[in-house]
């Protein structure tokens, strides 16, 4: 079974984590949130409306972790990403790496997001209050 | 023989489509051409494709790939995930 997992969920990703093999047991456990900001651009927006395209982005996604995995030597790695719409305060965004030290893990989780933020077909666009 | 581009972001906003489709007499043409090709025959994103790359069947290929008949192609431009 593979340490990388994938997930692409509809709307903003709830509090609750799925089960994970590498929740514990490991040295270092990382976990990134990234929640929708009130303002994109200068402007006051309420969600944002995310775009996929599947299943290329489920693919880069899981390619990506599994470069990253090797790379840094991690345990494991766990990634959700919304599509559809996510309103500001929402969850659109979630990164777990177990690493056994936290200096690769560390390494892993910022690699991991720049990578993403450059590769993964994945689209944000903001909503208006009069949208 | 017809090739179908998809379409994502910023791309389908400025074409206002989310496929466009270019007639393709060889077997295959290369993601450099299939660009030009693009620019030639929808001017409005000729600006916008410096900056983007190709996909076939899932994957981004290089400029010289050769895009065969069948394939799935998607125009992938700036992408703003996380």
């Amino acid at each position: 079974m593979s340490d990388v997992h994938v997930h692409l969920v509809e709307g903003a990703l709830v509090d609750e984590m799925p089960a994970w093999e590498h929740a514990s047991g490991n040295g270092a456990l990382f976990v990134f949130e990234g929640v929708v900001r009130p303002i994109e651009g200068e402007q006051e927006i309420m969600a944002l409306d995310y775009e996929i395209y599947e299943p290329m982005t489920t693919r880069q996604l899981a390619l990506l972790g599994e470069d990253v995995l090797a790379k840094h030597g991690l345990m494991g790695l766990f990634v959700e990403h919304s599509f559809g719409e996510v309103p500001v305060g929402g969850c659109s965004f979630r990164l777990r790496i177990a690493s056994k030290h936290r200096k690769e893990g560390v390494a892993g989780l910022d690699e991991f997001i720049d990578r993403m933020k450059r590769d993964v077909p994945i689209w944000k666009k903001p909503v208006y209050a009069d949208d | 023989m017809n090739m179908t581009v998809k379409l994502f972001g910023n791309e389908a906003k400025v074409a206002g489509q989310r496929e466009l489709t270019i007639e393709v007499d060889e077997h295959s043409l290369t993601a450099s051409q299939l660009l030009r090709r693009l620019a030639e025959e929808y001017p409005v994103l000729e600006d916008h494709l410096e900056g983007c790359r190709v996909a076939v069947d899932h994957d981004f290929v290089e400029a010289e790939y050769h895009i065969e008949a069948g394939s799935e192609v998607a125009l992938i431009g700036a992408v703003s995930g996380g």
